[in-house]
């Protein structure tokens, strides 16, 4: 028996994909983004010096380096719909558990994961510029605010987006296990196709290709901006 | 349904998930042994720049950072068995799962290895090479006994967070049918008592206490073995 590799199906089931490929970014994104603003937030503490922000980032840092994204989602899924449905039957609130959106929970949990990882990102970019930095922007009358903006900001962008970039694509990779929580973005809309065609190699194959182009643009163009960014430091500096 | 959320259940699910440890570290200590081999043969033939070998290495390290694990794995799961049926005649779809998630991650993990070794070694000054070809060492002889040492001790941090990393995607491996491990486990045992939250906890717990014990033996050999070292260099 030989097996025939079907490339029509793989188009198909990848043209399908493609539909939920903006679930796939926004979950991503919005996560990113919600998770560099806490991770910024509790590294510029420990710069300034505040023990407060350096216990609450190693928390959060080992967290997410020892424990498996597909546990803290579905854990966060477990405790979402657990308490609505506590409230709802014993508290007797009126709330829908079908109206919550599992996309939320997906953001909450890759945000908590990607605070430990962004976190230590942030550190190691506001390390490698050093304290003297804050103190020669008090030297000439700088508030903290004005001389973090002025001054390390610039600075830690060009440090930390070597690091942002692996970080960008570990979440993007990450985000596909949001599948185990019925979310439907690229891959699980890739394993629901299967159910009618059952291409699944296809599916898969199909799934990989999507996310390797992604991946391979996404690094492709911070790295195009790193090296833009770089060249502008260089030509004012 | 009485108790929606039971403290008391932790404990108890904790102990019976330590059943599941045998299997994750079996997956883990497999998967980080084959993917040093293979790490270092792929480094190796980027190293010395082969040709042919370095593109389809290239590839291959491309395929493995972008693509997400879960995927890889589907694919070698799913594709594995009718590779191995279209060459060789022999029926996999029946074999354990387990087999197709070694097969999956060392694949993915070797690759991060490979990384993290070629950096090492790249690091090392070209001189090194030479003084070991000065005294007549051959090429394998200076590897073995000069570089790699050497090239070890830079990559184990690298080595540390890869490892830990893999430990944690190994988790996946229920998605396709491993019922024998941690994670595995604690989703029979949560959907068995609709306690899910509770399996979920205790499974955390468990991964928490395991990567401690890695974050401690990766220590342990970095002072055992490289301390030594350290001081010299530093002397020097």
């Amino acid at each position: 028996m030989s097996y025939r590799f079907n490339t029509d199906l793989m188009t198909d089931t990848m043209i399908n994909a493609l539909k939920y490929l903006p679930v796939t970014l926004s979950l991503s994104f919005i996560s990113l983004v919600l998770a560099l603003i806490i991770a910024s937030i509790l590294s510029f503490k420990e710069y300034l010096g505040d023990k407060k922000g350096f216990y609450i980032g190693r928390v959060f840092s080992i967290y997410s380096k020892s424990i498996p994204v597909i546990l803290t989602l579905l854990t966060f899924n477990h405790a979402v719909y657990g308490i609505a449905g506590y409230l709802s039957e014993v508290v007797g609130l009126n709330i829908n558990i079908k109206k919550i959106d599992p996309l939320w929970i997906g953001i909450l949990a890759l945000s908590i994961n990607g605070i430990g990882y962004l976190v230590e990102t942030m550190r190691s970019a506001l390390k490698s510029v050093g304290k003297g930095q804050l103190e020669a922007g008090y030297s000439v009358g700088m508030t903290t605010f004005q001389t973090i903006r002025e001054i390390i900001l610039p600075q830690i962008m060009i440090e930390a987006l070597p690091n942002l970039k692996n970080n960008v694509t570990a979440t993007i990779k990450l985000s596909s296990i949001a599948f185990s929580i019925a979310i439907i973005e690229v891959f699980n809309s890739a394993l629901i196709y299967t159910a009618t065609t059952y291409a699944y190699i296809e599916a898969y194959v199909g799934c990989a290709v999507i996310y390797w182009i992604l991946n391979e643009l996404i690094t492709g163009g911070i790295g195009l901006l790193e090296r833009n960014l770089r060249i502008k430091n260089k030509a004012t500096a | 349904m009485g108790q929606i959320f039971d403290i008391r259940l932790i404990p108890e699910y904790t102990v019976k998930l330590l059943s599941g440890i045998p299997t994750t570290l079996l997956l883990f200590i497999l998967v980080t042994v084959l993917s040093l081999i293979l790490g270092m043969a792929f480094a190796l033939i980027k190293i010395q720049n082969i040709p042919f070998l370095y593109q389809i290495v290239a590839i291959l390290i491309s395929y493995a950072r972008s693509v997400p694990g879960i995927v890889q794995l589907f694919v070698v799961f799913y594709g594995m068995p009718i590779l191995i049926e279209e060459f060789t005649g022999v029926n996999a779809t029946l074999w354990d799962p387990l087999l197709f998630v070694v097969i999956a991650y060392t694949f993915n993990t070797s690759v991060f290895f490979c990384e993290a070794m070629r950096t090492a070694i790249e690091s090392l000054d070209k001189g090194q090479f030479e003084a070991g070809f000065s005294v007549g060492m051959s090429y394998p002889q200076v590897f073995i006994r000069i570089i790699l040492p050497q090239a070890v001790r830079i990559s184990l941090p690298t080595l540390e967070i890869n490892a830990c990393t893999m430990m944690k995607e190994t988790a996946l491996a229920y998605t396709i049918g491993v019922t024998t491990d941690i994670m595995g486990r604690a989703t029979i045992l949560g959907g068995r008592s609709y306690h899910l939250l509770e399996a979920d906890i205790s499974a955390s717990i468990l991964f928490l206490i395991l990567n401690f014990i890695l974050v401690i033996v990766f220590s342990r050999i970095n002072k055992k073995f490289f301390t030594f070292k350290r001081k010299e260099s530093v002397a020097v």
